[in-house]
């Protein structure tokens, strides 16, 4: 399989990308934790670190089809293994930055230590009650810290990787539908249904939200993971469909 | 070397000049002629034309192949090559000669006498 | 199990436009062909789908027997000089080298490295900072140098000043004669590309109208000069793809052979070169 040279391709491209983003979010840690550290009255959060990362992957996500695909298309790769290269890029690099932001967080929580005023947390705590999570400080509660950000980030990954496949795939009328209409129905049309069924849509995504987080949070964190990675799967077989028959423009 | 415009053969062209190399000395016999990669390469022509050219010279005699070394020149080429062309003489030269005479009407003196002028030297 | 690229009733349509209309032709025999066509003919078209950039509508490609399609086995036999550049802009000569040498292990770097050095190609530049001749220079190079057994040139020289195009040819005839393997050269430059091709296949509208090699395809064609009468007479029974008229002289070129003992007097017998064939075939073929 040429599977190898793909995987090597994708990840050389974004290598100093990756690099450079958690150089900048270290770099404004240290900042705020000197901050914090001078000043009585300062305190600094970040709480929740895995929502930067998930914006950096989206993004990053959503740049990663056009080039690569002329380059692989170039070295006669088919599509089947494009596609294949690029899951296996997201779960590379979801889980290099999952482990990365584990890291983070422990060294944080050093700072934590030294500077009251200083946090460093993971999203896990934000969401969920201390009872539905493993015994903080301990391996079973990093590596569920890990799974969970890893599962954050391959769900955003292959949303990003799917609109900018769909976004190639369209024509431009098709183009100016969809970024009309999409805007459009959900802040406007789903309100405007919302009415009209008197609460009928706050109703069915208030019982969905219960499914997948359940009341209060008391699904705990692992049907939130089970949920990303259904919608990662059904992302990757929609941009299978997409890709598979996408011509090379000029 | 090679005439593209016109019509003469390239393949015919490629012997011809390693005869006219051989007549001339600048391939002795018993040396070796470049190969049809070379030829082909350096007269910008597909590599089976230059090899049409060269086997017709192996099927005359004039060249003959050295496993693994290459081509190279018979002994006795030279010699052979120029029998060849005194044959090819009246077919190629004189025929021509005769029929653009003709054309003009110069006489069969006229034209004779203006073969002496051209051996005793007006060149 | 042939060792051939072949395509089979292949049909390619742009909307209403029929691009590819039920072509069936084959690439073997470690040959270098030519593919000759007018600017829209079809040319671009068909590469692309041999190399599933584009897909056909109908019809199938065979790589050495197996299907073509999203068959990598398949590609990596094949190594295609597109005249779209799809290498990333920022990408550098030296790594644009690099990258293709590990998709395609035979690329042989030291080749291509001494190749842009005999072009002048800076290999530190950016794939976006070359102008239009050395980005074929850069794709002429990757291509020579990868080596493919069958490696498929389209508009090789598309931009190449006269010093450098004929640089290419003679590449092109040594990788040959090195690799024996099978090189399309796509062109319209019909003359320059005449000696060097061993086969011709010629496509216009979309449709082959000449599959063979180059030699037969000279053989089929001559030419007549003489009075306009004489030449008429002549041309009368046979088919003529061309004439032109001056004065009193008439000039036909005549699809076929010539018979054994030439032609009536008064008349002068030529042989017709492979782009005058070529322009007197597409020029007929359109009226």
């Amino acid at each position: 399989m040429y599977l190898k040279p793909v995987v090597k391709y994708r990840l050389c491209d974004y290598k100093r990308a990756i690099i450079t983003f958690y150089i900048i979010i270290i770099a404004i840690m240290i900042g705020f934790f000197s901050i914090t550290i001078s000043y009585d009255t300062a305190t600094a959060s970040f709480a929740g670190i895995e929502m930067i990362g998930m914006n950096f992957i989206f993004i990053v996500s959503l740049t990663s089809f056009k080039e690569p695909f002329r380059m692989l298309i170039q070295n006669g790769i088919s599509r089947k293994t494009i596609l294949l290269g690029q899951i296996i890029w997201t779960i590379c690099v979801s889980a290099i930055m999952s482990v990365v932001d584990k890291v983070i967080c422990l060294v944080g929580s050093i700072g934590s230590s030294i500077s009251g005023r200083f946090i460093v947390g993971s999203l896990l705590d934000q969401v969920y009650p201390s009872k539905f999570l493993p015994e903080p400080g301990r391996i079973p509660a990093h590596l569920m810290a890990i799974a969970f950000s890893f599962c954050l980030y391959t769900a955003v990954a292959a949303l990003g990787y799917f609109i900018t496949l769909l976004y190639y795939r369209m024509n431009t009328p098709m183009k100016v539908a969809v970024s009309i209409s999409v805007p459009c129905f959900l802040f406007i049309g789903l309100p405007l249904i919302d009415n009209m069924t008197n609460g009928g849509v706050s109703y069915f995504f208030d019982r969905v939200s219960q499914l997948i987080f359940g009341v209060d949070g008391s699904n705990g964190p692992l049907s939130v993971m089970a949920f990303a990675l259904v919608c990662s799967a059904l992302l990757c077989g929609l941009s299978w469909l997409l890709i598979k028959k996408a011509p090379v423009k000029n | 070397m090679i005439n593209f415009t016109g019509d003469r053969p390239i393949f015919l062209q490629v012997s011809e000049s390693i005869e006219d190399g051989i007549l001339s000395g600048v391939y002795p016999e018993e040396s070796q002629i470049p190969s049809t990669t070379e030829i082909a390469a350096s007269c910008r022509i597909n590599p089976a034309t230059a090899l049409k050219g060269i086997s017709l010279l192996v099927e005359e005699g004039i060249i003959y192949k050295k496993r693994g070394l290459g081509m190279f020149v018979v002994s006795g080429a030279k010699e052979k090559i120029r029998e060849k062309r005194k044959r090819e003489f009246y077919e190629k030269y004189v025929v021509q000669l005769i029929d653009e005479a003709k054309k003009l009407g110069f006489s069969e003196a006229e034209i004779t006498y203006l073969i002496r002028r051209g051996f005793e030297g007006e060149h | 199990m042939k060792v051939s690229i072949e395509l089979k009733n292949v049909v390619k349509r742009f909307g209403k436009v029929t691009a590819l209309d039920n072509v069936t032709v084959t690439f073997g025999g470690n040959k270098i062909y030519g593919l000759l066509g007018r600017n829209g003919a079809g040319k671009t078209t068909l590469l692309s789908i041999i190399t599933s950039r584009l897909f056909a509508d109908e019809g199938e490609v065979l790589v050495d027997g197996e299907p073509a399609r999203e068959n990598d086995r398949a590609m990596r036999k094949i190594y295609m000089m597109g005249e779209a550049t799809l290498y990333p802009e920022n990408m550098r000569v030296g790594d644009v080298f690099r990258w293709t040498r590990e998709f395609y292990p035979e690329f042989s770097l030291d080749y291509a490295f001494s190749l842009a050095d005999s072009f002048k190609l800076d290999c530190r530049k950016k794939v976006k900072s070359l102008s239009t001749g050395y980005t074929s220079i850069l794709k002429n190079i990757v291509a020579l140098s990868s080596n493919a057994e069958y490696t498929l040139l389209d508009e090789p020289v598309l931009g190449l000043d006269a010093n450098h195009r004929d640089m290419f040819y003679r590449l092109v005839i040594e990788k040959y004669a090195e690799r024996q393997n099978t090189i399309v050269l796509s062109t319209h430059l019909i003359e320059e590309v005449s000696e060097v091709i061993e086969d011709v296949v010629i496509i216009d509208g979309g449709k082959i109208i000449f599959d063979g090699s180059r030699a037969d395809l000279l053989a089929h064609g001559y030419s007549v000069l003489g009075s306009t009468e004489l030449v008429n007479r002549y041309a009368e029974g046979r088919t003529v793809i061309g004439s032109e008229s001056l004065g009193g002289m008439k000039k036909a070129y005549i699809w076929g052979k010539p018979e054994q003992d030439g032609v009536p007097d008064g008349l002068e017998l030529s042989s017709v070169d492979l782009q005058r064939l070529f322009i007197q075939l597409t020029n007929a073929r359109q009226n």
